[in-house]
């Protein structure tokens, strides 16, 4: 399996109404990341399913990738909070995608990747920082241990392909 | 143009988590009809505002109660027919029996949580995506009336309007605007495509003789309602661009 684990996209600061899940993505860090996907695209990216978490600013993320994405998105309460079982089990299909949220995106990577938990001894540890609108790409079964981190991709990096 | 506000989105979110609430106590027809029309609504919603993610979600919720959905319609129309027999009645009582608890297993799933979570989110629509979207939908409808035509589409072609009519319905509605006009061909759309189901069950049962009468009758009844709504499109076709 391929899983490529993005970070949403960069979002205004405060909602109009104060609550962090309604964060929307800004103007600027949409057409930004727009131009990453279009990076994805031209290295042949397609994705199967697109799992992404209920925050605005992850569901807006994965409207944005509308354009590499030939099968189902679907929402995943697991991406909102630390990677347990319940994501590893959604996790379906040969090319998928996880849009998420910092720490915990890196963590699924360790987890994933490593086959240990960081977060079980300090809940903001990352072992990866994975910048706003970055991509992790994986290959291997998804479970711990089971994968190997294949290419780590940073925004501006996804833009220079979508320019190519 | 000034675009006219959208009716309050809570009008129907709020509904789809009340009739998500009551089939978690039972899968009576009644909320499982009412969750997948709310289901389709909010759909239609989200269209207007150009967002993607969460669509096929509710599409994905719609689809796990539509075993249901369909047993319960023939199970309506057969016991307004009465010609079917008991044995087949209690085909149909089994069947919905397991429908159910499948649908019950997908309806305790997270994703309904983080469906209903999700939802509560999203902003209301840009008055700029609704515009479009709306020119978007009709277009659609246009597009599915012109397949009419095509002789290898055959009833495809009637299903594939009856889903875009009803998408285009929700929205004039979402807009607060008069979709009066659509409801007729909505309704006998509606009505092929519940006899369709049921035809679809009874085929599977070809052997049984007992049946060869309700088969006879369900086709007759499609024919008229298959008129009607050829002629009811043909009367409304060149009123679309204005609605």
């Amino acid at each position: 399996m391929d899983l490529w684990l993005i970070r949403h996209a960069v979002a205004e600061d405060a909602a109009p109404d104060g609550l962090d899940a309604r964060r929307a993505v800004t103007q600027e860090g949409r057409d930004r990341f727009a131009r990453g996907v279009r990076g994805l695209a031209r290295i042949g990216v397609r994705f199967e399913l697109v799992l992404h978490s209920p925050l605005l600013r992850a569901q807006e993320t994965a409207d944005l990738l509308e354009p590499v994405t030939e099968g189902e998105m679907a929402v995943c309460a697991a991406l909102a909070r630390a990677p347990d079982d319940e994501l590893l089990a959604g996790i379906q299909g040969s090319v998928v995608a996880l849009v998420g949220h910092e720490p915990w995106l890196s963590q699924t990577l360790a987890w994933l990747v490593f086959g240990w938990r960081v977060y079980e001894q300090d809940a903001t540890t990352a072992i990866v920082e994975l910048k706003k609108g970055a991509a992790a790409h994986l290959v291997g079964e998804p479970s711990p241990g089971g994968m190997r981190l294949a290419a780590l991709y940073p925004p501006a990096a996804l833009r220079a392909f979508g320019r190519r | 143009m000034k675009q006219p506000p959208l009716i309050p989105a809570n009008t129907w979110l709020d509904e789809l988590t009340r009739q998500i609430d009551r089939l978690a106590v039972a899968i009576d027809p009644d909320p499982v009809h009412r969750v997948r029309v709310a289901a389709g609504r909010v759909s239609v919603w989200l269209e207007l505002g150009a967002r993607r993610a969460l669509r096929d979600d509710l599409r994905w919720l719609r689809g796990s109660a539509s075993a249901v959905r369909d047993l319960d319609v023939i199970t309506a129309l057969d016991a307004g027919s009465n010609s079917a027999g008991a044995a087949w009645a209690e085909t149909l009582r089994s069947e919905r029996a397991e429908a159910a608890s499948a649908m019950r297993v997908a309806f305790a799933s997270p994703r309904v949580a983080a469906l209903v979570e999700a939802l509560s989110l999203v902003p209301d629509p840009d008055p700029v995506c609704v515009r479009s979207a709306l020119q978007r939908l009709k277009r659609r409808v246009m597009r599915a009336g012109d397949q009419l035509d095509d002789p290898e589409d055959g009833e495809e072609a009637l299903h594939r309007l009856r889903r875009r009519i009803r998408r285009l319905r929700y929205a004039l509605d979402w807009m607060g605007a008069d979709a009066t006009e659509l409801r007729g061909l909505q309704e006998h759309l509606g009505d092929l495509n519940n006899l369709s189901v049921e035809l679809e069950k009874l085929e599977t049962r070809q052997a049984d003789h007992a049946l060869d009468g309700r088969r006879k009758a369900v086709r007759r009844e499609m024919d008229g309602r298959r008129e009607r709504a050829l002629e009811a499109w043909i009367a409304l076709r060149p009123r679309i661009g204005e609605l």
